[in-house]
């Protein structure tokens, strides 16, 4: 198909922060906290980003939006590279592409009313004014199950799931064909996240919005995504069809990750892999393949050549073990 | 319930829409400013104290600068209620006078220092690097004078007169700013809160200004209440240097370097411009206090 | 039959706040036999971080009123003296806490901090105190442990550190270890290492454990007992298996289909309970829930349920509880 089917292409994407110390703050390393990373994302789907703290599945989300500079790699969205924007094209870009955020305490100006918080996307990029503006608010309090008496209030006075419903809201104030949901669910009760996951999963189908959603909880992932990408120290280790992946896991860290989940099934028979030690520092990573050192099906090679990201039937991979 | 109450309240205001008016912006402020008891306590010596410098001739008994040598130094008296200073004249109609000196200084000097202070740590804060380091470089180098002899070369540079030693206050002060608001900036800066702002498209002016600056405000407030009174002694201590405010202008910091000679033998002469220093500050500290309070929407 | 080795009786304990009283726990009763694990299930606001406070006496005794019993050992640790409590706590009774970022002190290497938690309540020298602790760092699973012991706590990462604070609570050989969302701020990987840490290491001991989490995954995989907690309350409890094949409350029923599942189907609408937990200043007149729950009637507004006790020591307090028990 052509380019069209694709909303987002994102290619070897690569962020390295320097370390910076020393006498003089000069640089003395280099954290690479995203190495490599590619993955398309169609219109109206969602795309799963797992992994554990520190694989740079957040930076990633960032880099997309670009509200992190990129270190090499190219974002392509609807044929546009936004690594090259300039700032009105960037500003136009934002129109089109939203972020909401893990911690809904933290992301909301706690100075500014509900009201003003959600009309101010349409004021920057000139959607709708006055009362007309003041309706698109209610209305848009409204598609996130909030009533429009909520806007003259302040952000302090919601619980953690409504704050999480105005973050949804103001992303969704410049009507964009792409959110980066990171962690939307994971700061939340249990309770509350199956609230805010259906509220998700309608707004997609009504609006046709695309997702790319970032969370460490594979089970959220996989209730809302098309396809899944399981990250590991910077590198996306495997990427395929969302029901697939969990079935039937190529790589030994999704593996690993799939069966580390304690499921509600009390007495149910479990093989799970426990792995040993921690992950390695971003800033030293392990020679080869990342995952060498904790893998439980490691060979030598996977010490000394790095494994290539590469299609296995309708699948990607990095893995030597996986033919 | 509340909620219930509110629409109904909206429903009757004007049919529909507009949720704001409600209750506008500005009554709802006042209706809070009015419940915060500091901020009232602290606008009303404030009114008073400007009604004292406005209407100071009419309030005052004497001329302040009618020097009647005789009774010098008298303790206060039925006829001198805060009695007369070293030359005789009448302390409470020179404080009177002295209130329009001193509350311009004070209020005029900080607001010059907030002004380019809240810029400058604002540009150092959020930008960081090499914008940062030079801004904080001069700033530091500021601070590593004593703040009365940069005050002192800044007036050999502008010359003598109180609007003069008011520039010269209000530059010298602006790193104590500058250094509060960096500081909150740099912490303010890293709320998500900011970078959802960057990407709904705010731009950086109104990242600083609509979404930073006024969640820095509470440590400008305090810091800025003390500035005021510092700004009047130092207004005073220029005075005493023979810049600045020159005798016999009425003014309170100069008066309090006057007395300093007799303190012993006639303490009033002191005492009292020091009360009105102290009560200026505490105007302005209460009412600082309170709107900090009354401007942070959690603590409605 | 046998004698428990803690057990609550209608605990109340209420925080009072100006004029608002909250009621964070409002009767709760709960017992756990000797090596036992019991699951305090509940999201925030239930009240059951609030429980493992009280039991350990560590709440602002100026703000809060509690009441009811709480017999470990058949003794009432809320008529105990302080310095009785200071005796229990941590040689008997010890706690893990969610955070394992803030709970060790910056200040000291984890050698003295362990050594520290010994002679506190042992009459030992530093010599020997400080073998024991690289013997439970051993135990904990920390390599090099002997190198281990002389650092900070902010060279080990966040797991390392939760091992660091297994080792202090169980180095005294507790006979009950109050576990308060030990897992919530880990990775996945490393919960399951921790986990199985805990389980291993209460086994071997023989420590009785209260399992504080909001994950009905991790309920499932390491209780024998649970017992479901609502805005204060205990709604439901009973034996895991039995809970999970037919929960009878509908708040378990709802917390139980509200997770999805990774065999659960894509975008499916997932159960939801709608609105939020209730003020605890100002709880409503009949049942917790009812403004929340599907099946609601008139009833559940008006009165509050008692706790029915069913077969094999299940309980559960609803008016008109699910899963084929006649109401």
């Amino acid at each position: 198909m052509s380019k069209e089917e694709h909303l987002l292409t994102v290619r070897n994407l690569k962020k390295h922060f320097p370390i910076r110390g020393g006498l003089f703050g000069g640089q003395i390393g280099t954290v690479q906290a995203v190495d490599g990373v590619s993955f398309t994302i169609k219109h109206g789907q969602t795309l799963g980003l797992v992994g554990e703290s520190g694989c740079g599945k957040s930076t990633t989300g960032m880099l997309v939006l670009r509200l992190l500079e990129m270190t090499a790699g190219q974002v392509l969205f609807q044929g546009q590279d936004v690594g090259q924007m300039k700032k009105q094209e960037l500003r136009d870009f934002r129109r089109h592409a939203q972020i909401i955020f893990q911690d809904p305490y933290a992301s909301l100006n706690p100075r500014m009313s509900v009201g003003d918080i959600i009309a101010e996307p349409m004021m920057l990029h000139d959607i709708a004014s006055g009362i007309e503006r003041t309706k698109k608010v209610e209305d848009l309090l409204k598609v996130v199950g909030l009533g429009p008496h909520h806007a003259r209030r302040y952000p302090h006075e919601f619980s953690g799931g409504q704050r999480q419903r105005i973050g949804i809201a103001r992303a969704l104030a410049v009507q964009p064909k792409l959110i980066v949901c990171d962690e939307p669910v994971s700061a939340l009760d249990v309770s509350i996240q199956s609230q805010i996951l259906n509220l998700l999963v309608d707004l997609q189908q009504e609006l046709g919005l695309a997702y790319l959603f970032i969370a460490h909880g594979l089970n959220a992932v996989k209730h809302i995504s098309d396809e899944i990408g399981v990250m590991y120290l910077g590198k996306m280790v495997e990427l395929g069809e969302g029901d697939e992946l969990i079935l039937n896991p190529l790589h030994p860290y999704t593996k690993t990750l799939i069966s580390a989940i304690p499921q509600p099934h009390p007495g149910a028979k479990k093989n799970r892999i426990i792995l040993q030690g921690d992950v390695p520092s971003p800033a030293n990573p392990p020679s080869g393949c990342r995952f060498h050192t904790r893998c439980p099906e490691q060979i030598a090679i996977c010490s000394q050549e790095e494994p290539e990201f590469r299609q296995v039937q309708s699948r990607f991979v990095a893995c030597h073990l996986v033919k | 319930m509340e909620a219930n109450i509110e629409v109904k309240k909206q429903i009757k205001a004007n049919g529909h829409v507009h949720v704001d008016k409600v209750k506008g912006p500005f009554a709802e402020f006042v209706e809070r400013f009015m419940k915060s008891r500091s901020a009232v306590i602290g606008l009303g010596i404030l009114i008073v104290l400007i009604c004292c410098a406005v209407f100071a001739p009419i309030l005052a008994p004497y001329n302040p600068y009618e020097s009647n040598l005789p009774i010098a130094l008298q303790a206060p008296s039925a006829e001198h209620i805060l009695g007369v200073d070293e030359l005789g004249r009448d302390i409470f109609s020179r404080i009177l006078y002295g209130a329009q000196v001193s509350l311009v200084v004070g209020v005029e000097a900080v607001t010059l220092a907030l002004f380019f202070g809240i810029l400058l740590g604002a540009l150092a804060g959020f930008y960081g690097g090499k914008v940062d380091t030079a801004i904080m470089g001069v700033m530091d180098v500021m601070l590593s004078f004593p703040s009365i002899l940069l005050a002192l070369a800044f007036m050999t540079v502008l010359g003598r007169g109180i609007d003069k030693a008011v520039i010269a206050i209000g530059i010298v002060s602006i790193p104590q700013y500058a250094r509060i608001v960096r500081g909150s900036v740099l912490s303010v800066k890293e709320n998500v809160y900011v970078t959802a702002a960057r990407a709904i498209g705010n731009n950086d002016r109104r990242l600083i200004f609509v979404h930073i600056l006024p969640n820095v405000l509470a440590p400008i407030i305090v810091r800025s209440t003390i500035g005021i009174s510092e700004a009047i002694l130092e207004a005073a201590a220029l005075g005493f240097l023979g810049l600045g405010v020159m005798p016999p202008t009425a003014e309170w910091g100069t008066m309090l370097g006057a007395g300093r000679q007799t303190i012993f033998n006639a303490p009033h002469i002191v005492t009292f411009p020091g009360l009105a220093i102290t009560l200026t500050v505490m105007a302005f500290n209460l009412l600082g206090d309170g709107l900090r309070d009354v401007l942070d929407p959690r603590l409605k | 039959m046998q004698i428990p080795l803690l057990q609550i009786n209608q605990l109340q304990t209420h925080f009072h706040i100006g004029k608002r009283v909250v009621k964070a726990v409002d009767g709760i009763s709960i017992s756990v036999n000797p090596g036992e694990t019991m699951a305090l299930v509940g999201e925030s606001g239930s009240g059951k971080s609030v429980t493992a406070m009280s039991i350990m006496r560590l709440l602002p005794e100026a703000i809060t009123k509690t009441q009811g019993e709480i017999l470990f050992e058949g003794r009432d640790m809320l008529k105990m003296s302080m310095e009785e409590i200071r005796d229990i706590r941590g040689k008997h009774i010890s706690m893990i806490f969610q955070e394992p970022m803030t709970s060790l002190n910056p200040a000291y290497t984890i050698g003295e901090q362990i050594s520290e938690a010994v002679r506190v309540h042992s009459n030992v020298d530093k010599k020997t105190a400080w073998n024991k602790a690289v013997e439970m760092l051993e135990l904990v699973g920390i390599p090099a442990a002997v190198q281990r012991a002389k650092e900070y706590p902010h060279q080990m990462s966040g797991g390392m550190r939760q091992r660091v604070m297994i080792a202090i609570s169980l180095v005294c050989n507790p006979r009950l270890l109050l576990a308060d969302e030990p897992t919530t701020a880990l990775d996945v990987t490393i919960q399951a290492q921790i986990l199985d840490l805990i389980i291993k290491l209460a086994k071997e001991f023989n420590t009785a454990l209260i399992m504080i989490t909001h994950d009905l995954g991790v309920v499932a995989e390491i209780a024998q007992n649970m017992a479901v907690m609502y805005a204060g309350r205990i709604v439901e409890q009973g034996r895991v298996a039995d809970v999970f094949a037919n929960p009878h409350h509908p708040y378990t029923v709802g917390l139980m289909d509200s997770i999805p599942r990774l065999d659960g189907g894509k975008k499916q609408r997932l159960h939801t309970i709608e609105g939020v937990v209730p003020d605890l200043s100002a709880l409503p007149m009949g049942c917790t829930f009812a403004d929340r729950c599907e099946y609601a009637k008139e009833k559940c507004r008006e009165e509050f349920p008692a706790v029915r006790v069913l077969a094999n020591a299940r309980q559960v307090a609803c008016h008109y509880p699910l899963g084929g028990i006649e109401s």
